[in-house]
């Protein structure tokens, strides 16, 4: 086990507490944009090799909408929100109204309305980690993949392998009571950046 | 016919047989490519299934089937255990899409290409050069291997199987 790996493990409580609020805030933000209440359902955190991700989260060639966004500054890392497709649909629906027809393909501003709630959790999600730690973190526009699962993780997944055996994945589902919301809110960060982020949790400073 | 049964050949892995009641899967490749070994002469058959190019670019401790420098020497030796010869491979390689296609966010590493690359070059050091190609492209693929035949299909969003 690497040093990292224990570090994250020994502080493995303050690390949920936080990434629980992080997510609190996110649902928070994501219900004031779609007028529903949304909640966040059991957060997890896990280390794990990066060739098992793709199985976490089902058939890796499942079509689904995914909304990735580069988090850069101190802590570096990709947040990924995916849907299903009728979640992205209904999604569509509450921030830009009724649709002629559903689609299996979305239009420049259907896009970029499911762009912007990967914006506003991300952004929400970032800055209440930035609050625990004081440490600077930056969400990158967001960018739409419309394709198999496994396909949109190789994005995060791609960059995390040159560096790690295993990485840490943080993961949480969005429901709503009132609708067929639901979605997956997961957040890798890079190695070096997940020491940096725990360290300034648990009150070592390096 | 035998009832046909599926292995899924998972991110890193590398996976041989001669068992033709299977059918080698590589599940939801983006920029990720799978490569599809097969020895008519001996009914053999196997997929690698690569995230990255080289493993020399890679921090010092991290190896493995990730990387084509690995995987793909890894498969054709495996293939050979099981008797077949490099001159008898036929290979055919799946994926290397770019998925990433918003302004801002075009891939600076091109993953997917640098793997396409790589994958031709290590294969020609076998002498293999892929006898079919479905790669590159902004689009996630789906790879099908059936061992009792060598055929090879491929799966898009939207398309359904093509056999390639």
């Amino acid at each position: 086990m690497s040093n990292s790996t224990l570090l994250i493990e020994n502080n493995l409580d303050r690390l949920r507490d936080a990434i629980s609020v992080g997510f609190e805030k996110a649902a928070s933000g994501l219900s004031e944009m779609v007028g529903r209440k949304i909640e966040v359902i059991s957060p997890s955190l896990r280390i794990i090799a990066i060739e098992e991700m793709p199985n976490l989260l089902g058939q890796a060639d499942e079509a689904v909408v995914a909304a990735y966004v580069r988090i850069s500054g101190d802590i570096t890392g990709h947040i990924m929100l995916i849907v299903s497709l009728d979640t992205a649909d209904e999604l569509v629906e509450m921030l830009v109204g009724p649709r002629a027809q559903r689609a299996s393909t979305l239009d420049a501003m259907e896009q970029s309305a499911l762009g912007e709630v990967a914006n506003i959790t991300g952004s929400f999600f970032l800055s209440a980690l930035s609050d625990a730690t004081s440490l600077f973190m930056q969400p990158s526009p967001p960018a739409l993949i419309m394709d198999m699962i496994g396909a949109a993780l190789d994005v995060p997944l791609a960059e995390l392998a040159l560096s790690a055996h295993d990485a840490l994945i943080i993961d949480t589902l969005f429901i709503s009571d009132e609708s067929r919301i639901k979605g997956i809110f997961l957040v890798l960060p890079d190695t070096g950046s997940t020491r940096l982020f725990v360290e300034r949790l648990s009150g070592q400073d390096g | 016919m035998a009832e046909q049964r599926t292995v899924t050949v998972g991110i890193g892995e590398v996976f041989v047989t001669r068992d033709i009641s299977l059918v080698l899967v590589g599940y939801g490749l983006g920029s990720c490519i799978g490569v599809a070994a097969y020895d008519p002469t001996i009914k053999g058959g196997g997929i690698a299934h690569i995230m990255l190019p080289n493993s020399k670019e890679a921090s010092s401790s991290i190896s493995g089937c990730r990387f084509a420098d690995i995987a793909v020497p890894t498969l054709v030796q495996e293939l050979s255990k099981l008797g077949a010869s490099p001159a008898n491979i036929e290979c055919k390689i799946v994926g290397g899409a770019q998925m990433l296609t918003a302004p801002g966010h075009e891939d600076s590493f091109k993953i997917g290409q640098r793997n396409i690359k790589a994958v031709r070059e290590i294969l020609l050091q076998y002498g293999i050069v892929p006898k079919a190609a479905d790669t590159g492209g902004t689009q996630g693929r789906t790879l099908r291997l059936f061992i009792d035949s060598g055929r090879v299909f491929v799966r898009t969003v939207g398309r359904g199987d093509v056999e390639l």
